[in-house]
């Protein structure tokens, strides 16, 4: 390629890299060396140096074993379901049917509701006394009873990933659609011809005509799933009994409510290797892949 | 596409319009405070705007903004803008924020400034929560506890015609209630993991004579507490506590025993006027009593606990004196009687006005019979963080996974290894 | 086309109805608890259609009075709009030309890209505390503009990814040509590029418009006043379990969902093709 005029590279480059070292780069350094440190919330005094005191407590700490539990467990029971669903919904939308395109129009809409609306939305359908769930489950003769949906140390962490799931598996729904959309009829009508039933045609022509678009869907539902806040935080705030407490609002319970900094700068660059440890994971998936 | 770039262009250029009406640079020699409040409480955002509003009229030089923000945000809001060259300069301080405000060195210390009158004719409770090593750091602003609220109507029907006498008597009474099918779960308390459970057990900590430290300052919740606790899984257990409770705070339990689904419960004072509004509330007035809780038989006669708050100046006010100015007047006896409906006043002699006390005779009594027993929960600096380590362990117990004294031993083991 | 068999049918219609239910339901519901009134939803069992329409809570966050909840209200959506839109402004001004150089010059500086898309991947504890104390420091707290440039945080990254997969798909035999005629970098990007890369930004720029209004942590955490304060932190604190009025949080989420809705419902095709274009084409 052209070599000549490198400099104008690195002077369209610039504004970015600015930008984003300004905001990402340097508080993550930051936020590194703060973990070394007994830093304390509004301390204007020099911390002192712990050294590896805040990754040592952290690593025993139970709390915060049990949060990234949390985590994990929300990003599996969550990603999985709305590949699973948004697939599924996304065949069915594929198929012809009167209506459809107002289906199709209608599909965006969890997905364009903020995530908070999203969780009030759903703490007032799961309130124990008024909710609509409630009525509608025991006008319809399901339960005796009413539920404490978000109340229960059982139940809560599953209200909120049926929330969740609610908004986003559309997401992965309308980016499935788009790809099946773009696979031509010749293909699934030749192995029609050719004596493929529906499962077949599935699993050889429409799957991996998928898979493309669906590993899109995927990284962005699993990246956005482990690094949950919002909705745990405002439809529970990680009650109760801190059965629905994230990662991340552990971390943010430790350097913003407790005040210390430092070891909340730790407990974040904790989760953050173990983030770099599961995209490792998915690269060396993927090349293998495709090798 | 292009129509879509019209109607984001619409939209971008409507932002202007939402500017007007809002903060306009200030003229010199107008002085602007910052007050930070809390939403949703006894004395509404209405009433203090119109406290405020008053305040404004008569000092014209002052102009005082007010933000409200739930109880939970409140101390996270006063922290992280006092972090910040964006601090407030009054706030609405909890009790059991004062000792930690005032370890950062958040307060101003205004003992030199209080007129004697007020000294003299504020409750003498009110200067304790406010006072931390000598210097007074905050002008109380209403004391409160969470009462025993009950339904007679309902007591009535069961064959109960006065008040329990002591926990174990109003447990009788709720086992018969719900025996006559009166009531399903006669008792409602707000158990959500937050300090409202706290208040709730440590009401129920003082009616079996336990206490959250030793006077030394050891926690012996292990020991002193579990009676305490134990009576709340066994009310669970029995079916006579609502279980929806553990998801519950104040607002909810008040929305239950408005709509008579619950015979007795916990809280504050400015439930009183509520649960017998007919614009909020099923409830006549002769369905709504109030009373301090009872002991345990044998142990104490009453119980009670403070819930009190207070008014602030923070020491990062660039105009404290006009702050001052300002809590002083929302505290003072005036104003405090004009809205005395939702809230008691902390001024020793507004219990003995009649107009006081017209029409809530037994709240006021309660109130002065609690408010000279009340007990505190522990001033220690790192409050926030021990009673988050206690409300997950009592949680835990109540939802059955531990027993009460396992849950109390492993909350003061982990209290004690904080530092 | 094929005749169906009837049972193929009925169920194909079945699961139709059913995904129709479980998509606006929810949504439905929290529309109808907007203007119910607070009798009707505290009645026990609940009654799905309102005794009487109530639209007081709309007016109550629309109307402003001094220090009033409407006035907090609206101030919120005004600081959502304008930190959403400068958010995507910068970021869109910075990426474009960064994009364009990754693009066409895959070897040097890959590692840009990839740091990009890892600080995405990041959750935003990790930078939220020293971000919190730099601006704390610079007294930038509780402003638009600052917040927004923190969004471009989660803005930034997701622009670079898709707009260099869109400029990947602009055949560089245009620029070739251009270059032949001697044309320098400034009128490859901006004659040759830009007009075929404009649908795509407007895409891109929907999405992370899309995006930056759903933020809700970093708002929390620097906003507090109605300076700057967006909607979703207004909101959660509307719902926050001490308000037992139903319809003016259900009001509160409507009108907080007007505009994403809208945009959604406006630009579907184009938005989901802009998403799949962009990641397919890695």
């Amino acid at each position: 390629m052209v070599t000549k005029g490198t400099r104008w590279y690195s002077l369209l480059l610039a504004p970015m890299m600015l930008v984003m070292g300004a905001v990402i780069g340097w508080p993550l350094i930051q936020t590194f060396v703060l973990s070394f440190t007994d830093s304390q919330l509004m301390d204007a005094s020099q911390p002192t140096f712990v050294g590896f005191q805040n990754f040592i407590a952290g690593f025993k700490n139970q709390g915060f074993h049990d949060a990234l539990k949390v985590s994990a467990l929300f990003a599996l029971v969550v990603v999985s379901s709305e590949m699973v669903l948004g697939t599924g919904v996304a065949l069915l939308l594929n198929e012809p049917f009167r209506g459809r395109n107002v289906v199709r129009a209608l599909l965006i809409l969890p997905w364009a509701v903020p995530t908070t609306v999203n969780a009030i939305m759903w703490r007032l359908i799961y309130n124990p006394e008024y909710g609509a769930l409630n009525s509608l489950l025991f006008q319809l003769g399901f339960i005796e009873k009413y539920i404490s949906w978000l109340g229960s140390a059982d139940k809560a962490l599953g209200s909120v990933m049926f929330a969740d799931v609610w908004k986003n598996f559309s997401l992965v729904a309308m980016i499935a659609l788009a790809s099946l959309q773009s696979l031509p009829d010749s293909q699934i009508e030749a192995a029609k011809i050719d004596g493929a039933n529906a499962l077949q045609r599935f699993r050889y022509i429409t799957l991996p005509h998928l898979i493309p678009s669906l590993q899109v869907a995927l990284v962005l539902r699993i990246i956005e799933a482990v690094k949950v806040f919002d909705i745990i935080y405002v439809m529970t705030k990680g009650g109760p009994a801190n059965k629905t407490r994230s990662g991340s609002i552990f971390v943010y319970q430790e350097a913003f409510t407790n005040s210390r900094m430092g070891s909340g700068a730790a407990y974040a660059i904790i989760m953050v290797c173990l983030i770099m440890i599961l995209i490792a994971f998915y690269l060396r998936g993927i090349s293998r892949k495709e090798n | 596409m292009k129509k879509g770039f019209v109607l984001l262009f619409c939209l971008f250029c409507l932002l202007p319009m939402f500017g007007a009406g809002t903060k306009e640079s200030a003229p010199s020699g107008l002085i602007e405070l910052r007050f930070l409040g809390m939403a949703q409480a006894a004395y509404s955002e209405q009433n203090v705007n119109d406290m405020t509003a008053d305040f404004m009229k008569a000092h014209p030089n002052i102009k005082v903004y007010t933000e409200f923000v739930p109880y939970e945000e409140l101390r996270n809001k006063t922290l992280l803008a006092y972090g910040s060259n964006n601090s407030y300069d009054a706030v609405l301080v909890d009790d059991i924020w004062f000792t930690e405000y005032d370890s950062k060195g958040m307060l101003v210390d205004i003992t030199a400034d209080i007129p004697q009158s007020y000294r003299d004719g504020v409750l003498a409770g009110g200067w304790n929560f406010t006072t931390k090593k000598g210097k007074v750091v905050g002008l109380p602003w209403f004391l409160d506890t969470m009462y025993l609220f009950y339904n007679p109507t309902m007591l009535k029907a069961a064959g109960y015609a006065t008040a329990p006498k002591s926990v174990e008597e109003m447990v009788e009474m709720g086992r018969a209630l719900k025996a006559k099918n009166i009531v399903e779960y006669p008792f409602v308390f707000s158990l959500a993991q937050a300090e409202a459970l706290i208040c709730v057990y440590s009401n129920f900590l003082e009616a079996f004579g336990g206490s959250f430290q030793d006077a030394q300052g050891n926690y012996i919740l292990d020991t002193s507490g579990v009676k305490a606790l134990e009576f709340l899984v066994a009310l669970k257990q029995e079916g006579l506590l609502n279980p929806n409770s553990l998801e519950y705070l104040e607002e909810d339990v008040r929305r239950v025993f408005s709509t008579g689904d619950a015979a007795f419960t916990l809280n504050w004072g400015y439930m009183y006027a509520l649960a017998s509004d007919p614009a909020e509330s099923k409830l006549k007035k002769e369905d709504v009593a109030v009373m301090v809780l009872p002991g345990s038989k044998g142990v104490k006669e009453s119980a009670a606990m403070s819930g009190s708050m207070g008014l602030s100046v923070l020491s990062k006010s660039k105009h404290p004196k006009e702050a001052l100015q300002y809590i002083l007047y929302l505290s003072s006896k005036e104003v405090q009687d004009t809205y005395s409906n939702l809230q008691l006043p902390v001024w020793t002699a507004s219990y003995d006005d009649p107009a006081i006390q017209a029409g809530r005779t037994d709240l006021v009594a309660a109130a002065k019979k609690a408010f000279s027993i009340m007990n505190v929960r522990p001033s220690v600096p790192n409050y926030q963080e021990v009673s988050a380590i206690f409300q997950q362990h009592i949680q835990t117990a109540l939802y059955g996974e531990k027993t009460p004294k396992q849950a109390l031993s492993d909350a003061v083991q982990m209290v004690k290894g904080l530092k | 086309m094929l005749k169906r068999k009837p049972l193929y049918s009925t169920l194909l219609y079945l699961a139709v109805i059913c995904l129709v239910v479980y998509l606006i339901a929810p949504f439905l519901w929290l529309i109808i608890m907007s203007f119910s009134s607070a009798n009707d939803l505290t009645q026990k069992p609940l009654r799905w259609i309102p005794s009487k329409l109530d639209f007081s809570s709309y007016k109550d966050l629309l109307t402003m009075g001094i220090n009033s909840r409407g006035e907090l209200f609206v101030n919120a959506l005004r600081n959502s709009l304008t930190t959403a839109f400068i958010a995507v402004f910068v970021s869109l001004l910075v990426t474009i030309p960064a994009s364009w150089v990754l693009s066409r010059y895959p070897g040097k500086k890959s590692w840009v890209l990839t740091t990009a898309i890892f600080t995405f991947m990041l959750p935003p504890v990790a930078y939220a505390l020293p971000l919190y104390r730099m601006l704390t420091r610079m007294g930038w707290l509780d402003n638009s503009v600052s917040l927004a440039l923190v969004y471009c945080t989660i803005v930034l990254p997701f622009c670079v990814w898709l707009i260099k997969a869109n400029i990947d798909s602009i055949p560089y035999e245009l620029e070739e040509s251009a270059i032949i005629d001697g044309a320098g970098i400034t009128k490859r990007i901006l004659l040759v590029v830009m007009p075929l890369l404009l649908p795509a930004l407007g895409t891109v720029s929907l999405l992370a418009l899309i995006m930056a209004w759903d933020e809700y942590f970093y708002a929390l955490l620097f906003t507090s006043s109605k300076e700057a304060i967006t909607l979703p932190v207004v909101i959660a604190n509307l719902a926050s379990g001490r308000q037992s009025n139903y319809n003016l949080i259900a009001a509160g989420g409507v009108i907080a969902s007007t505009p994403p809705v809208l945009i959604g419902v406006l630009f579907q095709r184009a938005l989901i093709r802009g998403l799949v274009q962009g990641g397919v084409k890695e």
